[in-house]
């Protein structure tokens, strides 16, 4: 209020609800630019605007995103309800392929992190190698059926099985990384 | 797109960030699936263990 009384002695009348308007606006779409500029996404937005604050909680180097990236098993076993509704078994194929490999990345972008944290045992890191290994096998064996299915008989039931493989081997690291780092699957 | 797989790509942008979010939302736009779209797919799994984990 003290800011509008200011203002009412210098602006004239009909403009000071416009200003302040502008002045109130220009707070939230400040912090909405901050929040987004520091890669908060939306939960940082809404913070910003309704908590006046979307400056992150100050994290210890060695555990800053790990837990974001380490989530990524949700979406893995959001497969089937994206896979649903598909035109063709290609665009299925391709979309839970798709979303494997980007679980898998951001857990592996998460363990990356724990490990240069000095946190992973040798064991942890021999079985995730082991498990990485294995995903990226059953990936190539993805890309090859993706590449030949079309010219088989029995093309569409190898599709699937492959996909159902790497399923399972993606499912397979992301847990394995969840429970070294959180201890929980 | 499904609602269902828009509330997930909404789930993952709050969990995840924009990141995560924008390439599961490139995934499940294509209608038609190109060459291209499934080499960038399979090239992420062409990252060895070692480029995840080496020194920053």
């Amino acid at each position: 209020m003290e800011i509008i009384d200011q203002l009412a002695g210098i602006i004239p009348p009909k403009y000071v609800t416009y200003l302040t308007a502008l002045f109130i606006a220009s707070q939230v779409l400040g912090r909405i630019y901050q929040a987004i500029v520091s890669g908060g996404g939306l939960r940082s937005i809404l913070r910003g605007i309704w908590l006046g604050t979307n400056t992150p909680k100050p994290k210890s180097e060695t555990d800053s995103g790990i837990a974001e990236k380490l989530s990524a098993l949700v979406l893995i076993g959001s497969i089937a309800v994206f896979a649903t509704g598909c035109k063709t078994p290609e665009q299925g194929a391709y979309r839970t392929i798709g979303t494997v490999s980007v679980s898998v990345d951001a857990a592996m972008n998460g363990w990356g992190d724990y490990v240069r944290a000095g946190k992973a045992t040798p064991e942890q890191e021999i079985k995730v190698k082991a498990g990485y290994v294995k995903y990226q096998t059953a990936m190539r064996v993805a890309k090859i059926t993706v590449a030949s299915y079309k010219a088989q008989p029995d093309g569409a039931t190898r599709l699937n099985s492959a996909v159902d493989a790497l399923s399972a081997a993606g499912s397979e690291i992301v847990t394995l990384v969840q429970l070294f780092t959180k201890g929980t699957p | 797109m499904t609602a269902e797989i828009a509330l997930l790509i909404g789930q993952a942008l709050i969990k995840y960030g924009p990141t995560v979010a924008r390439e599961l939302r490139d995934i499940f736009s294509k209608e038609e699936i190109s060459a291209a779209d499934w080499d960038k797919v399979f090239a992420t799994a062409e990252k060895s263990y070692e480029e995840y984990t080496k020194p920053a």
